[in-house]
């Protein structure tokens, strides 16, 4: 018989084995290349000051 | 508890659709190190990466920022610097792919802070959905 385990428990540990397959399986949709690296990098850290902005905004003056 | 299933549906769902799409689930660090010994390209690549996995943190952190700041301001506040902890050290890695030097740049302690940071966040989804 198998132990009752707690529903916050296995939640995390749901969480924690998500948390590993995106860092695992993390992909780019396209083959990244010597040729394409600059501009993949370029969209990325776009998205990031975008992200940062939207982050920032969110948490107002607690920041 | 509905909410963090809400979440994981999420997270699941994006597991589910980087899976269907790309080049047999490789990193940019895995494909540039397939095709150059070149530590600047490297570098290079191991930089993306670790960008990547930040925005895809904090893509799916944002929708519930005022969740985690109304139920714990306190939380909010410790998972926005994080953030901008991690946020840091991906300007250390910019400099030292600009220099070419992928040794310097710690991208296995990069992931694992990434990974607790999304763990925080679930939990703390957790907590104000209840």
């Amino acid at each position: 018989m198998v132990a009752p385990v707690s529903p916050i428990l296995d939640a995390v540990i749901a969480v924690n084995i998500i948390a590993d397959l995106i860092l695992k399986f993390k992909d780019f949709g396209i083959e990244v290349n010597l040729e394409n690296i600059a501009s993949k990098i370029a969209e990325q850290e776009a998205a990031r000051e975008h992200n940062i902005s939207q982050l920032n905004e969110k948490m107002g003056a607690s920041t | 508890m509905k909410r963090l299933i809400k979440a994981l549906c999420t997270i699941s769902f994006l597991v589910y659709a980087m899976g269907l799409t790309g080049c047999a689930n490789q990193t940019a660090t895995e494909q540039i190190s397939a095709q150059t010994k070149d530590p600047a390209a490297i570098a290079k690549a191991i930089y993306l990466d670790s960008l990547a996995v930040y925005n895809d943190a904090l893509t799916t952190y944002l929708p519930y920022v005022e969740l985690v700041k109304e139920s714990n301001p306190a939380a909010a506040k410790m998972i926005y610097d994080k953030f901008m902890q991690a946020d840091a050290v991906l300007q250390d890695f910019k400099r030292w792919s600009q220099r070419g030097l992928p040794g310097n740049m710690d991208q296995k302690n990069f992931r694992a802070l990434i990974r607790d940071l999304s763990i925080e966040i679930a939990k703390q989804i957790d907590k104000g959905g209840q």
